[in-house]
């Protein structure tokens, strides 16, 4: 939870835009406070656009051929780099390199300095190690832009490129979870590592209704088992007044339907202007939000929310001339008792969410006099599949009504518009409170000053992706042995899971221990043999060699059968490593070459023997032969029968995921990408004498990584100039798409 | 600004670089042991070579931070030199995962004196040279 985003809970009017020292946007269903991030990345997008050096290497795998050369420039590319917590990450991994820029070339400190990047990039789990069940770390080293005319410089440049399966938060949390990356994405990451004690933040944004407006945002971590944080927000302008303090909590009882809980104290107080009416706002709340486990099928993933509040204050509206509505309460305390629920359903291409909210509320908790419903269902879905320029849709269905004939608060009827304040104030799940039709500047959609008792309102936004920029670029992707490095991944971390699962099986731990007993009979018979031969005297040198190998074999060899079947001090066993046992090229009793195993072994100490050693051994021999041959039938008989081929299948449906997220990032995942969009709205709020509104119209739409800005211009076709509805309005957005499930 | 790429490179522009390294971190589904194996291909003008890094973590409880067992760095023999390559174009089968088991647990048989650093040495150089002559080369 934020600042940022509960200050987004208020009732928020038009077009609200706001970043430190810069310009603050927000919209109805979307978060605020990016546009910073967005101006670092296209800053760096510029500076990475400068020009090539240009010049080919004619021995690019050659390195110690540039030796003496000056190096001219060190890069390290990385998908994420415009990120500060990467560039900052990967500037202090080049200044701890042993070849620097403008020194002498080595390709002995550039081979080290490889090995250094390689064991950094490999340890760096900051971007959600603790999620991943495999992780991707490709990293290649080149030597590039060469200098080698006579007569000019000799230079050049060493250029690392990385590629790791960790993104960061906002691209694969829960959906719950995603808008708080939304809102902060580069901090989000930065914080799951760092945790900083407070974060103070000026504020400064612009909107039609509240004008120019100032403050400060300020986040504290505080000791306590109940309450984790503390955030305080407050914003002023000649128009509004916005203060928000909060404190939250939550707690993970990891129960199918209650994983987490989260737990909020909050007092708000807000003065904002409606039409012609200045609403004030002031209420202390109590409230906790519930997300289930998630529901994980081989296509998509289902989580439940649900969530109730409580809350008690003070509202009030400045009548200027008009009269409110009969039944329409303008001053008086406040008092409201919410529930919602809601599922969210998300594939890779596509997210579904339903929610639905109910409120009884009135002039205090104790005279409840009316109740609220709305309802609200998102579709969204990016299509074709696999393409870094794909077309995406978004649908939205929201309705309400308030049934009740008396004591109906001003500031609890639905005003609508292009931004529209959530039925949850102060949380991140958000349901609108009201119609959004986005060519009607916020709250004008009001059915006259003081709002409806019943909406609807449906939009649609279509987008195509019309320029953009590969999250891994064609240069990295194409590098020779990184398609082939992520695919070989991707198979091992299959192979491992099914060999896993197989091995936990009963079935395969009974096998394990049956085949045990077997061979170490074998192997205890082969070491009693040896010790006797050791013991009957006349050990030539030849012999005690031979003898020193066979015993260190032997004892190699029980060490394994001992791993496959006695749990260690952990209660693990290693029945795979049986395995080993049958494969003929590294096997300890059948290997040959160099070093021998145990039967080659044999073979040498046979001429050195007595008839009834070697008479010993060839029957040890024999028996061991007999117990791989069963060993080996054994096996075959497990992998392929019923248990083999459910691990299997569960070790493929665990790494569907893992395999989409990779595929994702290298086929479909944008560092940024240029949009065209259009939207189309339609309406109405009860009872409007001016009936059905609309929206048509269109804009362009930034997008680093899955986060999206969006701007344009929505015509209204029948504007109603006595309410304040323009022609049109200005359509500003934060949103983020799903690129995973 | 960039300029927006909307297909492949053509092959001509394919990369060659000096030194790749695929690292590949699995942590088994009971969330007790993690493995960390990196393939590491290093060019010159003769020829390549390979080396392998295997890591391997532990713990008693998924609650609880891993410890390291053992981490080693071996090169591979040049004759394995095309198991290493099938290797990192294919990933490591079932074989070389039992082998790298076996090379963990030689690593833990290490501490107690049951085995020595050459036995695991050996047993780590084989997790390339294990490869299964079936699987993808």
């Amino acid at each position: 939870m934020n600042v940022v985003r509960s200050q987004r809970e208020m009732r928020v009017l038009a077009s609200p835009l706001s970043v430190p020292f810069g310009i603050r946007i927000s919209a109805p269903h979307q978060a605020p406070g990016l546009a910073w991030q967005l101006a670092l990345g296209l800053v760096l997008l510029v500076i990475c656009a400068s020009p090539a050096w240009g010049q080919t290497c004619s021995q690019p795998r050659n390195a110690a051929f540039y030796n003496g050369y000056t190096l001219r420039k060190i890069q390290l590319k990385h998908p994420l780099s415009f990120i500060f917590l990467v560039r900052h990450r990967l500037e202090k991994l080049k200044r701890s390199l042993p070849i620097a820029e403008n020194r002498p070339f080595s390709s002995t400190a550039y081979d080290a300095a490889f090995k250094v990047v390689d064991d950094a990039l490999r340890a760096d789990d900051s971007f959600g190690d603790h999620l991943s069940p495999a992780k991707v770390v490709v990293v290649t080293s080149s030597i590039e832009n060469c200098q080698e005319l006579e007569g000019s410089p000799k230079t050049v440049d060493v250029v690392y490129r990385i590629f790791s399966t960790d993104p960061i938060p906002a691209v694969r949390a829960l959906p719950e979870k995603r808008q708080n990356s939304v809102d902060e994405p580069a901090t989000t990451a930065a914080e799951d590592s760092t945790k900083p004690l407070y974060k103070l933040r000026p504020a400064l944004g612009y909107e039609d209704a509240r004008r120019l407006f100032g403050g400060v945002n300020l986040l504290l971590h505080i000791p306590g088992q109940i309450f984790r944080e503390a955030h305080f927000s407050g914003t002023a302008s000649p128009t509004s007044r916005r203060i928000d303090f909060q404190l939250d909590g939550s707690k993970t009882p990891n129960r199918r339907l209650a994983e987490q809980v989260e737990y909020h104290l909050s007092y708000s107080y807000a003065r904002d202007p409606v039409s012609d009416l200045s609403l004030r706002k002031g209420a202390l709340q109590g409230r906790f939000t519930a997300v289930s486990k998630s529901r994980e099928t081989s296509s998509s993933r289902i989580v439940l929310r649900y969530g109730a509040s409580v809350e008690a204050g003070n509202q009030q509206a400045n009548l200027i001339a008009a009269t409110p509505p009969p039944g329409t309460i303008t001053n008086s305390p406040y008092g409201a008792i919410r529930a919602y629920a809601g599922v969210t359903r998300t594939t890779r291409y596509s997210e579904a969410a339903i929610s639905y909210g109910l409120q009884v509320g009135g002039q205090g908790l104790g005279d409840l006099s009316f109740s609220k419903h709305v309802g609200d269902a998102v579709y969204s879905r990016r299509f074709p599949a696999g393409t870094h320029s794909p077309w995406d849709i978004e649908t939205r269905l929201s309705v309400g009504a308030i049934r009740g004939t008396r004591g109906i608060l001003v500031s609890d009827r639905f005003f609508g518009g292009n931004s529209v304040s959530s039925f949850i104030p102060a949380d991140a799940w958000y349901i609108p409170a009201g119609p959004i039709v986005r060519s009607i500047p916020a709250n004008r959609l009001s059915a006259g000053n003081f709002g409806g008792r019943s909406y609807y309102s449906s939009n649609f936004t279509i987008g195509k992706i019309v320029v953009f920029r590969p999250l891994v670029p064609d240069e990295i992707e194409n590098a020779d042995g990184f398609g082939s490095g992520i695919n070989a991944a991707e198979n091992t971390a299959e192979r491992f899971f099914a060999d896993d699962y197989l091995s936990a099986t009963q079935a395969f731990k009974d096998f394990a221990v049956k085949h045990s007993r077997n061979l170490k009979g074998d192997l205890d018979g082969v070491q009693s043999t040896l010790k006797a031969i050791r013991a009957a005297g006349g050990i030539t040198p030849p012999l005690d060699k031979n003898l020193r190998d066979a015993e260190s074999l032997a004892r190699r060899i029980q060490n394994i059968i001992r791993h496959a079947s006695v749990p260690d001090e952990n209660g693990e066993t290693t029945p795979q490593g049986l395995v080993t046992l049958l494969n003929p090229t590294t096997s300890l009793l059948l290997k040959r070459g160099t070093p021998p195993g145990l039967f080659a072994v044999f073979d040498t100490l046979q001429p050195l023997l007595s008839p009834d050693a070697n008479s010993q051994l060839m029957a040890a021999r024999a028996s061991i032969n007999q117990h791989l041959t069963e060993l080996r039938a054994a096996l075959d008989a497990i992998k392929t029968g019923p248990a083999g081929q459910e691990a299997a299948t569960r070790a493929h449906r665990d790494m569907i995921r893992p395999r989409e997220i990779i595929d994702s990032l290298r086929h479909e995942v944008n560092s940024y990408s240029f949009s065209v969009v259009g939207i189309f709205d339609v309406g109405r709020v009860w009872l409007d004498p001016f009936g059905t509104r609309y929206a048509i119209g269109g804009g362009g739409r930034f997008s680093l990584l899955n986060v999206n800005f969006t701007a344009g211009y929505a015509v209204n076709p029948h504007p109603q100039k006595a309410l304040g509805q323009g022609r049109g309005a200005l359509v500003f957005s934060m949103t983020y798409t799903n690129l995973f499930r | 600004m960039p300029k927006p790429t909307t297909s492949p490179a053509k092959p001509k522009d394919q990369l060659k670089p000096t030194h790749i390294a695929v690292t590949f971190k699995i942590v088994t589904p009971d969330q007790r042991r993690k493995i960390i194996f990196t393939l590491v291909r290093s060019s010159d003008k003769h020829d390549d070579s390979w080396s392998i890094m295997f890591e391997l973590d532990e713990r008693a409880d998924a609650t609880k931070p891993f410890q390291m067992v053992i981490q080693l760095q071996v090169d591979v023999d040049h004759n394995d030199a095309p198991k290493a390559a099938a290797t990192a174009q294919n990933g490591l089968d079932s074989d070389q995962h039992a082998q790298a088991l076996v090379a963990g647990d030689t690593a833990k048989d290490v501490k107690t004196g049951d085995a020595t650093k050459d036995d695991l040495a050996q047993d780590t150089k084989a997790i390339v040279s294990a490869r299964n002559p079936a699987s993808p080369q």
